[in-house]
């Protein structure tokens, strides 16, 4: 093989692995959620996977429940109990929040959506 | 052909760059304090401290709205709903004119929806609320015909910026339209900053200006079974829905939701959600729950009337539009 071959394949291969890279990036950020986050107090308490069912205390404040692809209230010390009665959410940019005990869980999610009415 | 190929890299690298490069940049603030719900702003700002600025009075503008329509609250200084409540039943009282404007748009739906949309449903609703919060009964129907005897919006009297109720049992609540007033209100704030790219979204209540880099802002529709049921590509308009899911209750599995009908006493059964994009947000919150609690002829009607465009979700999963809707899918 000789060199100036080997160049060209050299740089094919850059070209094909930018434009996969690239690809990559486009579907991330275009993917409807599958994390989500709780903050408190406007301050970022946790980031967890929508993929994984999980009980997540939220210190003494709230349990958040993950379960089938979905992330719900399960119980909190609120007066009001709003979060509770909630309904799961799975969609990204559509939030559950308490605002008594200031937590929001909110999924992330791609570009895509703006928000969520 | 290496050239080529080297031409067709530099530019590969360089293009997502170049388009990175807009000098306004995307900026959001998330808010809890207001409306009982979270509130999001996103706006296309040159700089990270200019848009600050404009958060600020977007934030400072729904604090003060927020505190002059909440029925639950009084703060010092503020003749606000909950005062007006207390205190309007025995003496008129003053209070500040943007409230005296909000009675008096109460008073236009009123009239406009054929009683669909009573800001003085108060009495009626704050019985709900009770056993809502306590998530374990359903009140009596004796009670809420009783509560619903002081409901009628005629006895509540403005006359200035004085606010009196000739039955002193009834209750104002804004809950219909009060978070879309506050959400235009708060669009102005912005506009008059000199901000023409932005979106704002109080819980469902969503305006949305200008573009964001030349696109129409993505504004998905909840299917109230989970996920996405549209998404409506919006510039200059408010989107808005009522829905079954938002907030409820159940009783022996019956589901028990916030949006009551004013006929029948209780929670309006024909749709899942309602969805209304028009012009105003006010507009456009207080159609959503009238058109929960309509049949679908008369919701085209009303619609017509404010010309705004709407999608009705039926239980049975099916869906119904007004002929612009599709529009903006």
């Amino acid at each position: 093989m000789n060199k100036k071959t080997l160049r060209d394949i050299i740089l094919v291969a850059v070209i094909v692995v930018t434009a996969a890279s690239a690809l990559a990036v486009i579907n991330s950020s275009s993917r409807p959620g599958t994390e989500f986050e709780i903050l408190v107090g406007g301050e970022l308490f946790g980031t967890y996977r929508l993929d994984r069912d999980a009980v997540i205390t939220v210190g003494d404040l709230c349990v958040a429940e993950v379960k089938g692809g979905e992330v719900f209230m399960r119980s909190s010390t609120c007066a009001n109990q709003t979060c509770v009665h909630h309904r799961p959410i799975s969609s990204a940019g559509d939030p559950i929040v308490c605002l008594p005990n200031s937590v929001t869980v909110r999924i992330k999610g791609g570009s895509e959506t703006d928000y969520v009415v | 052909m290496r050239k080529f190929l080297s031409i067709c890299l530099c530019m590969a690298m360089v293009l997502p760059v170049y388009s990175c490069t807009n000098p306004e940049k995307r900026y959001s603030a998330s808010y809890t304090d207001v409306f009982d719900t979270v509130v999001d702003f996103t706006a296309y700002c040159s700089t990270e401290s200019e848009f600050r600025t404009v958060s600020e009075s977007v934030h400072a503008e729904l604090v003060r709205l927020h505190r002059l329509f909440d029925i639950y609250n009084e703060y010092p200084g503020v003749p606000n709903a909950a005062y007006i409540n207390r205190a309007a039943g025995g003496t008129a009282v003053e209070t500040e004119p943007e409230l005296t404007e909000l009675i008096k748009t109460g008073k236009s739906f009123f009239a406009e929806t054929g009683g669909r949309l009573n800001f003085a449903l108060g009495s009626l609703l704050s019985v709900w609320h009770f056993y809502r919060a306590e998530g374990t009964r359903v009140p009596a129907f004796e009670e809420l015909s009783e509560s619903a005897k002081h409901t009628d919006p005629d006895k509540v009297i403005v006359d200035g910026n004085t606010v009196a109720f000739s039955d002193p049992l009834i209750k104002l609540d804004f809950g219909a339209f009060a978070k879309g007033y506050a959400a235009a209100a708060a669009a102005e704030t912005a506009k008059k900053l000199g901000i023409s790219d932005f979106a704002l979204n109080l819980g469902g209540n969503v305006v949305v200006s200008g573009t964001k880099n030349g696109e129409k802002w993505n504004i998905g529709v909840q299917d109230p079974e989970g996920g996405i049921l549209t998404t409506l590509h919006v510039s200059g308009v408010s989107v808005v829905t009522s829905g079954d899911y938002q907030r409820y209750y159940e009783v022996d599995g019956v589901r028990y939701h916030h949006i009551i009908d004013s006929e029948t006493l209780y929670p309006c059964g024909f749709y899942r959600s309602v969805t209304v994009v028009c012009a105003d947000n006010s507009v456009a919150d207080a159609l959503s729950t009238a058109l929960f609690c309509l049949d679908i002829e008369s919701g085209r009607e009303l619609a017509r009337k404010y010309s705004a465009e709407a999608l009705w979700i039926l239980p049975s999963g099916e869906t119904v539009r007004t002929g612009g809707f599709a529009d903006y899918e």
